[in-house]
């Protein structure tokens, strides 16, 4: 027993060592990095990944940028758009908010692929919420002004401060799968690129008026956008409402 | 010649031989010494809430994010972690059990938050944070890491030892049995607080490394853009532009801080102002970014950086209930409180292992004359907890117990002549001062009639042996090794030469 005691501590204090390893080395390992380091770091990746320490720990680093929010745009028959964007500030509680700004802000350190495959996601989530068949999105990136514009009197969310790019035009069957005509599907086969550009976008027209749709709203409530009730903020009037296009498709979302 | 070389190479395989003991032991002291349970308890129960509203979060939107067609696609999500050890139980749920298994899992969390069968629910806690967490990769942030952090190391320490409802369940058990209630101390304890304390300098420090990448951490824009960052910012920041300084220092001061963390934070005289420094700055966090909650649960990891006993008197205060004594003595009445243990015939180790920590302000005079040996004396005893100050001559001592009063005063015999001890000894026979004498083998002959020297022992000794004597002065004849359960007498053989 004493001998089983003791081979149990000193295995204890291997373990001790080998854990302090792995969690002080997991930083190394996240590129840039030198062959060596990654190497290093791979002996380390198992565990860490079980264990799930395999972080950079790279808050606000290396330079911190701007954010970036992803804008949905669907059309309306009535010629006004109907917008959307997250993370809205509307979102509450604030840790609802940052899950968001993640979805926006984490995407573009994903693999190529399953980046398409998660705005596929984002595509047919905001489509249902919003009520239509096809959607837009966006990558808009808000950079901070600097310090010398706010002297001169420029705000932070001045429209300059924002720029855009078309991630895809998305439309759907009414079951909820994807219609990928000739041009989609050329585009969304290049998974090379971090982002889907998908320049034709003819469902939605940039000249005509947008309406915001705040996030915030639940989605029954969106579902339910046909007849809209005040205290949730929705101002559509009744011509801009969906025309009833069966891809509410409540199938596509459970809550 | 070859004396010489037989002579030297002896010297230096001792002085290997007492330094990898040394350092054997330094390791055994640092992780696996017993201590107080409270803060180990004061993380779980503020990591189980943090952990607990993080669920209630997700209930507002669990089916958008975790439904196999969800935001995150489940294939997708698994296919990302083909290659990799990452695993989520949310890989098989089915879609229509998604609540249930999500309240199940709050009602688990709320358990581990409030310290219900700590051992199980810690483990399912830690299991249930990070699949969450790898469910939803793309929605991952800070937040997520430090939890799954705080859940692993709340799992492998006894974190249901203090303010938990299986405590309060097993202190009614045997109240009601009339037995011996538990120690609130474990060695695991100790290893877990050692951990996040590590943990916690490893991030600091790569968060700061991470910076000196970047080129706006040098030039100290780094910190206005964060503040002029609309999305993150809740407090409009922007008037920091006509008093450029405050980001600039503001930007600076992060990198340095968080490089040094892991130096600074060891040192118990800086460590409140670098703990105070980071609180400020995760509470900057909170309030002007909005992220109260990734900013509470770094400062919830500071609590591993504090003294237990501290806290549980603060907290005592706080609720205005007397200071547990049968578990953390004061300082102030610590020896008329401490008696002797009654000690059963047999099995006293095991007994002496259930004894609490005891913490000592008074301090130890030690007259020696070689400074490596007094230092190294002082150094093992501050380990345990047993502060002690050493002099060169015997004029010091009573220069010393003038100003100050020593719980006790060893000398160590050894490189003073006869007739110095004997005068010392008589002197100090004459004060309350309580005495032991480490003499050589020849000393104690020569002295062997002096009635002025009470406790004696043998010169050279073991750094174990000179402390039980210590607490056996201090605190009875039987009185507690607080350690006693990690020991082993200990090759550190107190010599000088």
């Amino acid at each position: 027993m004493g001998v089983l005691r003791k081979f149990g501590f000193v295995a204890a204090n291997i373990w001790v060592a080998y854990h302090i390893f792995c969690v002080a080395i997991a930083p190394v390992g996240m590129p840039p990095t030198s062959p060596l380091l990654s190497d290093v770091s791979e002996f380390a990746r198992p565990y860490n990944e079980f264990f799930f320490l395999n972080h950079g720990y790279h808050y606000f680093a290396p330079d911190p940028g701007g954010s970036t929010l992803i804008q949905c745009e669907v059309p309306q028959q009535t010629g006004r758009n109907k917008r959307l964007r997250f993370p809205d500030v509307e979102i509450s509680p604030r840790l609802l908010y940052h899950r968001y700004f993640m979805l926006a802000e984490n995407v573009g350190a994903f693999p190529p692929d399953m980046q398409a495959e998660i705005f596929d996601a984002y595509a047919r989530h905001f489509a249902n919420k919003m009520g239509s068949d096809t959607i837009t999105l966006k990558a808009v990136t808000h950079n901070p002004s600097s310090m010398a514009a706010i002297l001169q009197g420029f705000e932070l969310s001045d429209p300059e401060t924002y720029s855009y790019e078309t991630l895809g035009t998305w439309k759907f069957r009414n079951d909820g799968s994807v219609i990928r005509d000739a041009v989609f599907d050329a585009v969304a086969e290049d998974h090379s690129t971090a982002r889907i550009p998908f320049e034709a976008a003819p469902a939605v027209d940039e000249s005509v008026a947008i309406e915001l749709v705040p996030i915030a709203m639940e989605e029954n409530e969106l579902v339910q956008e046909e007849a809209p009730s005040a205290d949730v903020g929705v101002i559509v009037s009744p011509e801009d409402t969906t025309d009833g296009r069966s891809f509410s498709a409540k199938g596509l979302d459970h809550e | 010649m070859n004396n010489f070389i037989a002579s030297t190479f002896v010297g230096t395989w001792q002085k290997a031989t007492f330094e990898s003991a040394r350092l054997v032991q330094d390791w055994k002291t640092f992780f696996w010494k017993p201590v107080d349970g409270s803060t180990l308890g004061i993380i779980r129960a503020l990591t189980g809430s943090m952990l607990l509203y993080n669920l209630l979060v997700w209930s507002l939107r669990l089916q958008a994010f975790f439904a196999s067609d969800g935001l995150q696609p489940l294939e997708t999500v698994r296919r990302f972690y083909e290659q990799s050890f990452a695993y989520s139980f949310w890989f098989y749920v089915p879609d229509q059990y998604l609540m249930t298994v999500h309240w199940l899992c709050v009602a688990i969390v709320a358990m581990f938050c409030v310290g219900w069968q700590t051992r199980i629910t810690s483990v399912l806690a830690y299991v249930i944070t990070i699949s969450y967490s790898q469910r939803v990769p793309v929605a991952n942030f800070g937040l997520d890491q430090i939890l799954g952090m705080l859940c692993l190391y709340c799992a492998i320490g006894p974190s249901g030892l203090c303010f938990s409802v299986d405590r309060w369940l097993q202190e009614k058990k045997h109240s009601r049995r009339k037995t011996p209630i538990p120690a609130r101390s474990s060695s695991n304890v100790q290893l877990s607080l050692r951990l996040i304390q590590i943990h916690m300098c490893v991030i600091y420090f790569w968060a700061g490394v991470a910076k000196l990448k970047g080129e706006s951490w040098w030039t100290g824009d780094a910190m206005w853009r964060v503040m002029a960052n609309q999305e993150y910012q809740t407090t409009d920041l922007t008037w920091t532009a006509w008093v450029p300084w405050v980001p600039y220092v503001a930007a600076h001061a992060t990198v340095l801080w968080e490089i040094f963390f892991c130096v600074l934070v060891w040192n118990k005289r800086l460590r409140p102002l670098v703990l105070l420094i980071g609180t400020g700055m995760h509470f900057g966090i909170g309030m002007f970014l909005g992220m109260w909650t990734f900013g509470l649960i770094m400062t919830y990891a500071y609590f591993a950086f504090s003294d237990p006993i501290t806290w549980k008197r603060r907290l005592a205060g706080l609720f205005g209930n007397q200071p547990d004594h049968s578990e953390a003595p004061s300082s102030k009445d610590l020896r008329s409180r401490i008696q002797p243990l009654q000690t059963p015939s047999s099995g006293s180790l095991k007994r002496l292992r259930s004894v609490k920590p005891i913490r000592l302000r008074d301090h130890v005079l030690l007259l020696v004359q070689q400074p490596e040996v007094g230092k190294a004396i002082r150094a093992y005893l501050k380990k345990h907890d047993i502060p002690a100050l050493d002099v060169r001559q015997t004029e010091d001592v009573e220069s010393h117990l003038k100003n100050s009063k020593p719980a006790v005063v060893v000398i160590l015999g050894d490189h003073f002549p006869t007739v110095d001890i004997q005068s010392l000894a008589e002197k100090l026979h004459h004060t309350p001062i309580k005495t032991l004498f480490a003499l050589t083998e020849q000393q104690r002959t020569e002295l062997q009639s002096l009635d002025a020297i009470e406790r004696s022992m043998t010169y050279p000794t073991t750094m174990r042996t000179l402390r039980e004597e210590l607490t056996a002065i201090m605190f009875g004849s039987e009185q507690a090794i607080d350690d006693t359960a990690q020991q082993r007498p200990s090759d550190d053989r107190i010599s000088s030469s």
